[in-house]
């Protein structure tokens, strides 16, 4: 990931996929613009995982991404990552209290059958949040995500986030991605 | 202007000037006198195990390169003699010799300078090379694989600076065998404020936990604070708190982690008495002046706050195992620190949340005039000895929530920069 990605190894799925895909992706932002995560969290498998590895200034491009048993920012299942979701929606939660405003921008996207129930889709994405008077930060990077096919709509069951900077420039990350 | 400022620093009266967290000439002071003249930390052994292994570390606002030669571990200024560029540029990596990008100036891991471009035709052979070596630290030593620094060639040695607190510093970092390491790399992230602002919240801030981390408390990721606990400082200006029953004890998202300290707890106190057992795990800390530490019952963490000016603080935070942990419970102890700690931490990030909220609400004029209060239990301490009749340095809060420690940072603080 982060750079280079693999040129399109599957099939791609159909447009009825695709048209399945942009529909989750967007009712995703409006659940995470309007904070509403416990919804948010109905979006994965039970068997989630949910990671995003740190990236390090190293000399090669394999360096960069932590490997899977290395640090991340998020390496959550579905215990931790409802209770991360039960805890934002507290008020006394004061990265969110008073709420930040954000915007989700999820482009393009690559979508590929793997399985005959399991698509991966690859994104780039960028979340702008704003909070309090002026506090600004801006998360740019690139996602992963293996979706299950097999239910009424399609169901997140793994979800690689890398965000492109390394130290990050913001007291706290507040958001998820 | 800063002489008045620091006149006024007076933990034994509860009150540190808000100037102190804002002023320039106060921050250019500290860059001198604290962070020229401290020990600092720079890494684990652990992340330099073999020859030519390197880290880019920083000592204030000094860019360093951690390098282990074979002769062992040295550290540089990660600047080149000639024109400054830096050495070093990624974050780790392992290399026969440190090359600069901008005109090929060549150290080895000595860090004398070997190679020079056109060293006959462009210098006439006239350049004194072993005048141009890299910039060494004046002393580096090691305690527990923690590697520490210091530019000053007087400072007295690690151990002698660490004093009083190497006691609880062996009860976090030799409980186990094999000793310590550091694993999956480093959270590395930006906030503003001041850097004294977390280095005295992990000096022993059991105060904020109920309203700062209500949130997490709620959901169960830690038990309501009680009053129970030590709090404790030594000379020095270094200083530590430990819960009863160890810091971040829940009900929700328990490891075996958990449990794997609580045999710790057991075996210590079988081999050292029950006094000893009472600090595994030890709770959470600050070595003076910006290295702090939380060793709770389901992580064990390491952070430095580097200061980036009055107003930044450049935060490098660590996981740190025991290493004879199997790996799947360093892997459990990692993923319960990424869910407690770092940037996106449950904990932390409420913490990062207020802190900058502190540096913003302060540094009006009016705002700077004043003073910040630390009275808590002012009056109220006693030597460890004496209050609980065990053979351990330092002084103790007489109750759990107290300032006694912040007093104590302030007070090495304040000595540290009169000098
Ligand atoms: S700056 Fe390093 S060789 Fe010129
Ligand atoms: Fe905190």
């Amino acid at each position: 990931m982060n750079g280079d990605r693999e040129p399109r190894r599957f099939p791609d799925p159909g447009p009825a996929v695709w048209a399945e895909v942009e529909a989750l992706y967007r009712r995703e932002c409006v659940l995470l613009q309007a904070g509403r995560y416990r919804e948010w969290v109905g979006l994965f498998t039970p068997d989630i995982s949910y990671r995003a590895p740190v990236v390090r200034v190293a000399d090669t491009r394999e360096g960069m991404v932590a490997a899977e048993e290395e640090l991340a920012y998020y390496d959550d299942d579905h215990e931790t990552l409802t209770l991360r979701a039960e805890k934002m929606s507290l008020t006394l939660s004061w990265t969110e209290f008073p709420p930040s405003r954000v915007r989700y921008f999820v482009w393009p996207l690559e979508i590929e059958r793997i399985e005959a129930t399991e698509i991966r889709v690859t994104s780039n994405f960028l979340a702008y949040q704003t909070r309090l008077d002026h506090r600004e930060h801006l998360f740019f990077g690139e996602r992963e995500d293996v979706l299950r096919m097999d239910g009424p709509s399609p169901l997140v069951a793994r979800r690689r986030i890398v965000l492109d900077r390394s130290r990050l420039a913001s007291e706290n990350i507040s958001l998820f991605f | 202007m800063s002489r008045e400022i620091l006149a006024s620093v007076d933990p034994d009266n509860g009150s540190v000037p808000i100037a102190l967290f804002h002023d320039d000439a106060i921050y250019q002071r500290e860059l001198r006198r604290v962070f020229a003249t401290s020990w600092l930390y720079l890494g684990h052994e652990s992340e330099v195990r073999e020859v030519g292994d390197y880290i880019t570390a920083a000592m204030g606002e000094d860019p360093v390169v951690l390098v282990r030669s074979a002769d062992g571990l040295r550290a540089f200024l990660n600047a080149c003699r000639h024109r400054g560029a830096k050495v070093c540029r990624a974050e780790k990596g392992t290399t026969r010799a440190l090359r600069c990008p901008y005109h090929g100036w060549t150290y080895n891991l000595d860090g004398e300078l070997f190679g020079v471009p056109r060293r006959h035709t462009a210098y006439f052979h006239e350049l004194a090379l072993d005048a141009l070596g890299l910039v060494e630290v004046a002393q580096l030593d090691t305690v527990h694989g923690l590697v520490f620094a210091t530019w000053d060639a007087q400072a007295p040695s690690l151990r002698e600076y660490l004093g009083d607190f190497l006691v609880y510093l062996d009860l976090m970092l030799a409980r186990s065998p094999g000793g310590v390491e550091v694993i999956g790399g480093v959270h590395k992230w930006s906030m503003e404020t001041n850097w004294k602002i977390p280095a005295e919240n992990f000096c022993g801030d059991q105060y904020h936990l109920s309203t700062t981390h209500a949130s997490s408390v709620e959901v169960g990721l830690r038990n309501k604070v009680t009053e129970h606990g030590h709090t404790i400082h030594v000379e020095g200006g270094h200083s530590l708190v430990r819960e009863r029953g160890g810091a971040q004890a829940g009900s929700a998202a328990v490891t075996e982690y958990t449990r794997y300290v609580e045999e710790v707890r057991e075996r210590v106190a079988r081999e050292r008495g029950a006094a000893a057992a009472e600090f595994v795990p030890i709770g959470v800390g600050t070595i003076f002046p910006n290295l702090s530490f939380m060793d709770s019952v389901r992580f064990r963490t390491l952070r430095i706050w580097q200061p980036r000016g009055p107003h930044g603080v450049d935060v490098s935070s660590w996981c740190l195992v025991d290493a004879e942990l199997p790996s799947e419970l360093k892997q459990a102890a990692m993923r319960q620190y990424i869910l407690s700690f770092g940037p996106s931490g449950m904990f932390e990030q409420d913490d990062g949340e207020i802190w900058t909220s502190i540096a913003e609400a302060t540094s009006g004029y009016v705002g700077r005039q004043l003073g910040f209060n630390y009275a808590m239990g002012l009056g109220h301490e006693l030597p460890v000895a004496e209050a609980f009749g065990i053979d351990m340095p330092g002084v103790v809060g007489e109750s759990f929530m107290t300032e006694a420690n912040h007093r104590g940072f302030y007070r090495h603080y304040k000595r540290v920069m009169a000098g």
